[in-house]
């Protein structure tokens, strides 16, 4: 979906209410929601959870607030992170959240700590993919497997990638690369 | 392991990880009625009332009426009723549904506008009018079938759905036409309608689900034929468009025949080495994207034509019959050296070419994967 696109619709949304417009969003964005929020959640039924949750807090966050979005794929995937950290945290997986109660979707800013709990993925993976799936939950700085499961696990593009991310395209890239030689080098320890 | 083997594992981890957590269609149906109805309170659902019209009241009335007047002025007020009860029932049939008295009014009101349009530009704009009634239409014959419905109530929907299309080739030819002939700032404006109308129609049918995919792809085809008009006339310098909204318009369209690919071997319309095959001018096309977006669009273009070809065919990728006497003989008389030897028996070929099947191709590919991944 272009961005003139984008905009059309959440203009309709802020200045009708139209649900039909919104429709148009939540089957745009929701397989893609569910992709980054199932591999964080135990189970299929949590994840259908929050990704509805995603879309209802949008839906809000649209009619009353008047700033122009930029880039909605950015905010779709902040209230995604935002109620994941908070289903951490209720899950007492975490020990601290700043500003639990009141998140900001302006300004995230959370940290996970234990990241690498046993949290079991709820996709039946074949054998095959869970040694690269092992070696890619021990990829550090996060940010490299951050980016290499944006790119080949939710397919986003590298404009899409730069969006949430915050960073220039050419910096994406060049992230991509790194992650992925620095995931070659585990993989051949 | 190698890092092209490396990304070619993350790529079939990726492949494998979206199979299994795909939304069905159920469950996009049963989580849109979820959030519909938490968000419902924060709308008023606008009822339309259906308005019935002053004149075909007026009319009702008039015709109910007995007339005792002089000849001329009955023959004046018949004139009248005529030009008047003409104007109502058009009017009145304005919402009408095939199968209605009215309908044919309607149809045929809309062919007089038509024909007395005085420019390509303005019939271009009618079959769009037309196409969005007929879309309107469409959505709300496929609401009423029901496993009640006859074969004439579906015979019906893809009659109204063949209109749209109909409509839809005449906007796209039109504005072909108009490409050629006119200046840049008519065809910018001409593009913008179109790209406006085919957003109002995607919405519309698109209510319809599925049944609305011949549609839908007429619709895509037109945004195609308008995008490729304005990256050639912006390279040009004819236009002075934003290259950034362009090149994000171009990604759309890759990643729209991306998509259709995959649903094409999920649906196993085509196998995955025709996948393959398409996705090179997919991949072919995202390159592109940075040098120039005709050439890009174009590889675009060549990889929907094959999606097209492949998923159509009857006999999909192994071999058809060609029976062409005049070539036939042009290839065996080359062959045999002009000898006359002729052979009218029907060429079998194969409609993957054989090279394709062969190792050279397979290096040949992978060489391109390689050249390719590196760029990622």
């Amino acid at each position: 979906m272009t961005k003139m696109k984008e905009k059309k619709l959440v203009d309709k949304v802020r200045r009708k209410k139209d649900p039909e417009a919104f429709k148009i969003l939540y089957d745009t964005f929701q397989q893609k929601v569910y992709h980054k929020i199932v591999r964080r959640v135990p189970s299929t039924e949590e994840a259908e959870d929050l990704k509805q949750e995603v879309f209802l807090k949008l839906w809000n966050y649209i009619i009353s607030n008047d700033r122009e979005i930029e880039y909605l794929s950015a905010l779709i995937y902040k209230i995604a992170q935002n109620l994941i950290a908070e289903y951490y945290v209720n899950q007492g997986l975490v020990k601290t959240f700043k500003d639990k109660d009141k998140i900001d979707l302006d300004e995230v800013a959370w940290k996970i700590e234990d990241k690498k709990e046993n949290i079991e993925y709820a996709v039946n993976l074949k054998m095959e993919f869970r040694e690269l799936k092992i070696n890619l939950d021990k990829l550090e700085p996060e940010e490299y497997r951050q980016v290499i499961e944006l790119r080949f696990l939710e397919e986003l593009s590298h404009r899409e990638i730069s969006e949430i991310l915050d960073k220039p395209e050419g910096s994406v890239r060049v992230l991509l690369h790194r992650a992925i030689k620095k995931l070659q080098s585990i993989m051949d320890i | 392991m190698t890092e092209k083997e490396l990304i070619k594992n993350l790529k079939s981890y990726g492949k494998e990880f979206r199979n299994q957590t795909k939304i069905s269609e159920d469950q996009k149906k049963a989580g849109w009625d979820y959030i519909y109805s938490k968000i419902q309170e924060d709308f008023d659902v606008v009822q339309e009332k259906v308005k019935t019209s002053f004149f075909v009241r007026l009319a009702e009335n008039i015709a109910a009426q007995r007339l005792m007047l002089k000849p001329v002025a009955t023959f004046s007020l018949v004139l009248v009723l005529f030009v008047v009860f003409s104007f109502a029932t058009v009017n009145a049939s304005n919402n009408t549904l095939p199968g209605n008295p009215l309908y044919n009014f309607k149809i045929a009101a809309e062919k007089t506008r038509y024909i007395l349009a005085f420019s390509e530009e303005s019939r271009a704009k009618m079959s769009l009018d037309i196409a969005k009634r007929r879309a309107n239409e469409f959505t709300a014959l496929i609401s009423r079938i029901d496993s009640s419905s006859t074969q004439e109530n579906h015979n019906t929907v893809t009659y109204v759905s063949d209109q749209i299309k109909n409509h839809l080739t005449d906007v796209k030819d039109k504005f072909s036409k108009m490409n050629s002939e006119k200046n840049s700032k008519d065809v910018l404006a001409m593009a913008k309608v179109i790209n406006n109308d085919m957003d109002d129609i995607t919405e519309e049918v698109s209510k319809a689900g599925g049944g609305a995919k011949d549609v839908l792809d007429e619709v895509d085809d037109i945004k195609m034929v308008v995008l490729a008009v304005l990256v050639e006339r912006q390279e040009a310098g004819d236009l002075n468009l934003s290259k950034e909204e362009l090149e994000e318009e171009v990604v759309e369209q890759i990643a729209k025949i991306s998509g259709e690919v995959d649903q094409a071997v999920y649906e196993e319309d085509i196998n995955e080495e025709q996948a393959g095959l398409i996705s090179e001018n997919v991949q072919a096309a995202e390159v592109l994207v940075g040098e120039s977006l005709s050439e890009s669009l174009a590889k675009v273009k060549e990889a929907k034509g094959l999606l097209n070809d492949i998923s159509k065919s009857e006999v999909k990728g192994v071999e058809i019959v060609v029976e062409q006497e005049d070539m036939l003989e042009e290839v065996v008389e080359e062959e045999n050296g002009s000898e006359g030897v002729t052979s009218t028996e029907p060429v079998v070929q194969s409609a993957v070419d054989p090279f394709f099947a062969s190792e050279a191709w397979e290096l040949e590919q992978e060489e391109k994967v390689e050249e390719f991944e590196i760029k990622i």
